[in-house]
C-alpha cells in the first residue's frame, strides 16, 4: 500500500503522466500496437525493467552477460498494447560477439517504434557511448536513467534536464529495482511513439566532406543491391571501416537475419 | 610506458592503442580510448591479469593487452 501511494505520488509529479495511468502486464500479446526495444550496456537493469513492465521473470543478477537471447513480453498502457523486447547488454553497436550481435541486429533492423536505452546512472560517461551510437541511427529514443537510488546514496548529482537537452531525447530518472519511475517511463515511451515529443538526437556533424562523399555513394550502391534495407549508412560506414563480420554478412545476405530473415528478404536476391 | 607498468593504485592516461582493428575496437568499446583515465586497482593473485577502474567500472585485462596500451601521466 505504502508503495502504491508513493507510486501515485511520483505519477502526479511527472509531467507526462496523467491521472489513472496504469501499466497492465499482459500474459500474451498476439497483436501489439507498438514494439519497444530495451537496449543498454551489460548489467544496467534492462531485465529488471522488462520484468516490472511485463510481469515476466527474466534472469536478473549482479553480473554482466545474463541475457543472451532476445526475450519478448507485453503490457497494456493507455489502451494500447506494447510489445517489449529485452536485449542482451552491449557496450557498442560495433562489436561482434554473438549476444551483442543479437542486440545490434534488433536495434538496427528490428524496426522498433521506440528504443529505450537503460543506462547505469552511476557510470554515465561509460554508458553514453552506446547512447550516442544509437542516436546516430534512430531518433525515437528514450533514456532510462536507472539506479538513481544508488546515485543518491553515493551523493552523485545528475542534471537530468540538461542531459535531455544535450542529447535531444527524453530522459527518465528511475530506480527499476524499487519500482520507481516505471509509469513515467511508459508515459514517455507512449508520448514518443505518438509523436508528442520534439526529438533532436545529438549527432556527429563534423564528418570530413571527402569521407561523406564516399559514404553517400556506397549508400547508393547498398540500396540498389538491397532495396528497402534499413540503416544503409551504418552498413556503409562499417564496410569502409573494414569490419570483417559485417562484410561477410553483406556477402552472404545474412545481416540482420536473426530479426527478419536477412538482407535477401529485404529485397535483394 | 605501457599500462602494465602503472604502479598499483596509480592513475595514468591512455596515449595510444598499439594493436590491430578487432582488438582495438573491442578495447575502445569498453572505454579504453586515447585520453581516457585508467587506475590500476587490482592484480590477479597469480599474475597475468590486471584490473583497471575506467569510467566508473572495473575491467580486467590480460598482460598481452595491457602491454600494448601506451600511457602517459595525465595532464592537470
Ligand atoms: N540499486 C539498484 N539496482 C538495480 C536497479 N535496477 C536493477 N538493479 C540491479 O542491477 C543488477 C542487474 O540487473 P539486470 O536487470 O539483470 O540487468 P541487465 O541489464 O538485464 O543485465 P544483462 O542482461 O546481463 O545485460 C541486478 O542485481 C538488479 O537487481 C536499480 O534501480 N537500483
Ligand atoms: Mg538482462
Amino acid at each position: 500500500m505504502q508503495e502504491l501511494k508513493q507510486a501515485s505520488k511520483a505519477c502526479d509529479a511527472c509531467g507526462s503522466c496523467q491521472k489513472g495511468d496504469k501499466i497492465a502486464p499482459l500474459r500474451r500479446a498476439d497483436k501489439a500496437d507498438y514494439v519497444i526495444a530495451l537496449a543498454g550496456n551489460p548489467n544496467t537493469g534492462k531485465s529488471t525493467v522488462f520484468n516490472a513492465l511485463t510481469g515476466m521473470r527474466q534472469h536478473v543478477g549482479n553480473w554482466p552477460g545474463k541475457t543472451v537471447v532476445r526475450e519478448e513480453g507485453a503490457f497494456r498502457f493507455r489502451e494500447k498494447v506494447f510489445r517489449l523486447v529485452d536485449l542482451p547488454g552491449t557496450y557498442s553497436l560495433l562489436s561482434n560477439s554473438m549476444d551483442e550481435e543479437v542486440a545490434r541486429d534488433f536495434v538496427l533492423f528490428g524496426r522498433p517504434d521506440c528504443t529505450v536505452v537503460v543506462v547505469d546512472a552511476t557510470a554515465l560517461e561509460r554508458n553514453l557511448a552506446l547512447v550516442l551510437q544509437i542516436l546516430e541511427i534512430t531518433e525515437n529514443v528514450v533514456i532510462a536513467l536507472n539506479l538513481m537510488d544508488e546515485v543518491e546514496r553515493r551523493g552523485i548529482r545528475i542534471d537530468d534536464r540538461a542531459l535531455a537537452r544535450d542529447l535531444g531525447v527524453p530522459v527518465v530518472a528511475m530506480s527499476a529495482r524499487n519500482k520507481k519511475g516505471l509509469t513515467e517511463l511508459a508515459a514517455t515511451v507512449d508520448d514518443v511513439v505518438h509523436g508528442l515529443v520534439a526529438l533532436k538526437p545529438r549527432r556527429i556533424e563534423s564528418i570530413d566532406p571527402s569521407i561523406d562523399q564516399v559514404v553517400r555513394s556506397l549508400v547508393k550502391e547498398i540500396e540498389k543491391e538491397y532495396p528497402g534495407v534499413d540503416n544503409a549508412r551504418w552498413i556503409a560506414l562499417r564496410l569502409l571501416e573494414g569490419d570483417p563480420g559485417v562484410e561477410a554478412e553483406i556477402r552472404s545476405g545474412t545481416l540482420g537475419k536473426a530479426v527478419h530473415g536477412g538482407l535477401s528478404l529485404a529485397g535483394g536476391q | 610506458m605501457s599500462a602494465t607498468d602503472i604502479p598499483i593504485g596509480e592513475t595514468a592516461c591512455i596515449a595510444a592503442l598499439n594493436m590491430e582493428a578487432p582488438e582495438k575496437r573491442r578495447l575502445m568499446d569498453m572505454g579504453f580510448c586515447p585520453g581516457a583515465e585508467i587506475q590500476r586497482v587490482l592484480d590477479a593473485p597469480l599474475g597475468g591479469t590486471i584490473a583497471f577502474r575506467i569510467r566508473g567500472t572495473v575491467i580486467a585485462l590480460r598482460d598481452e593487452q595491457t602491454d600494448k596500451i601506451e600511457v602517459t601521466p595525465c595532464k592537470n
